[in-house]
């Protein structure tokens, strides 16, 4: 006799009910995750979480964006997932005692000097520079930075992401962009100006 | 508003090698795969959920049959709700059935309870090296996050009646799964931690996973509770204790 319940999933085994829609919503939930996971990756890592913490803060905000994905309005996934990036990234840094996000880092502390050009061409140790300059940067400069800059979005996509004025955008895009030239200027200069 | 030239398009000086190699930064696939396993882990929606239950409890058998079907020593019920997993564990008469098909997996306990490792890091520091997981002379173990082994093979002589190695841990869990049923959270800890450390290959590290989440929730260690989820989560995605874990981090 036919159990009532669906018998454990197994390859080639008949799908019943539950296991037609259980396949349905992670072949959804899947495809969500492949779709915003290297943007999540990046939004945290560029947000102070150490590349260790990544895989698990990264797991974090999908576990609630997928919690609440029925209620996330359509288009506005990016949002969502990138305010609960910061959330995590935040909290993450907290549990580390880091230093916060609010760039209270003094700018003018004495900074590694930067590699030269082909130096630059080891990937992670430019990120580590990126990632060290934007410690310093006001978060609320640096999102609008990481947007524009790093996601590529434009103007407007980061206006409607972070539900700013397209003038607030533009002031904290420029004050950003001229903290992040200075500081790279800084590095350069360290080096006796060699690239 | 088309925005400014992008800093990354500049072709002198430093900025733009700079922020090409952040816009090129990347999750490695096994961190995707995971993620994916856990967002896959996830209650359905509420109101599917609980037709779906609705119509098992009608069945009378359903309880019965999901304690059969999880193959774990600690005899979890998994009913789509965090309430009979915690019931499950914390009442006496619950006890644990005879490990079955436990989970293969080569991930390591996590630290001492007493001093919890960072749930990124996946080595215990303190912990000797241990050498691989050892093949098992029972029934082919489920992969990681396949099925679990139907129904029946729990009717069959205690596997690791022969197994010392198995005794011990289902011995030293057993241990763990009493104080937590008489509200001793430390006392569970200590035998987890005994667990990590007297045990080789441990085979029922899912449940010994599980069972040291559910002592910091016992013990009120939010932080630690969470730290174990998501550990529990990264390592054992397709387990039967993903309901709970999720519930856990939930917790407010």
């Amino acid at each position: 006799m036919r159990a009532e319940l669906a018998p454990p999933r197994s390859h080639g085994a008949p799908l019943g009910e539950r296991d037609a829609a259980r396949a349905s919503l992670n072949d959804e939930r899947s495809a969500f995750v492949r779709a915003h996971v290297e943007f999540v990756w990046r939004a945290l890592r560029r947000f102070g979480v150490p590349e260790a913490d990544a895989p698990d803060a990264t797991q974090q905000v999908f576990i609630v964006a997928t919690a609440e994905l029925g209620r996330i309005e359509k288009g506005r996934e990016r949002s969502f997932l990138f305010g609960t990036a910061l959330r995590v990234a935040a909290k993450v840094r907290r549990l580390r005692a880091r230093k916060p996000l609010d760039g209270t880092t003094d700018p003018d502390a004495q900074v590694a000097d930067l590699p030269s050009t082909e130096e630059l061409v080891d990937q992670r140790r430019a990120r580590a520079i990126v990632d060290e300059i934007l410690e310093r940067m006001a978060s609320d400069l640096r999102a609008v930075f990481v947007l524009y800059e790093l996601e590529q979005m434009t103007m407007a996509e980061v206006a409607d992401l972070l539900s700013l004025p397209p003038g607030t955008v533009a002031s904290r895009l420029r004050r950003a962009r001229e903290f992040f030239e200075r500081q790279v200027e800084r590095r350069t200069t360290n080096r006796g100006g060699t690239p | 508003m088309n925005g400014p030239r992008r800093l990354s398009e500049r072709l002198d000086g430093p900025l733009g090698p700079l922020l090409r190699a952040a816009q090129t930064d990347a999750p490695p696939e096994s961190v995707i795969a995971a993620t994916v396993g856990a967002v896959s882990a996830l209650p359905v929606a509420a109101s599917l959920q609980m037709a779906l239950a609705a119509k098992a409890k009608a069945k009378g058998s359903v309880l019965l049959l999901k304690a059969l079907l999880t193959g774990f020593a600690g005899g979890v019920v998994v009913v789509g709700g965090a309430e009979a997993i915690h019931y499950a564990v914390t009442q006496p008469e619950h006890a644990p059935a005879k490990p079955v098909s436990p989970v293969q997996s080569h991930a390591k306990v996590t630290d001492r309870p007493a001093a919890p490792a960072d749930v990124a890091a996946s080595e215990a520091p303190n912990m000797p090296a241990q050498p691989p997981t050892r093949e098992l002379p029972l029934p082919a173990p489920a992969r990681h996050g396949a099925a679990p082994e139907p129904a029946g093979r729990g009717t069959e002589a205690p596997a690791h009646a022969a197994d010392p190695a198995m005794e011990l841990e289902v011995r030293l869990l057993d241990e763990a799964r009493g104080a937590l049923s008489a509200r001793r959270g430390r006392d569970a800890l200590d035998a987890l931690g005994r667990y990590a450390e007297q045990t080789q290959g441990r085979r029922l590290a899912p449940e010994a996973a599980y069972l040291e989440m559910e002592a910091y929730v016992l013990l009120g260690d939010r932080e630690a509770a969470a730290r174990s989820a998501r550990d529990l989560l990264a390592r054992y995605p397709g387990g039967p204790h993903v309901a709970r874990a999720r519930h856990v981090l939930s917790m407010p």
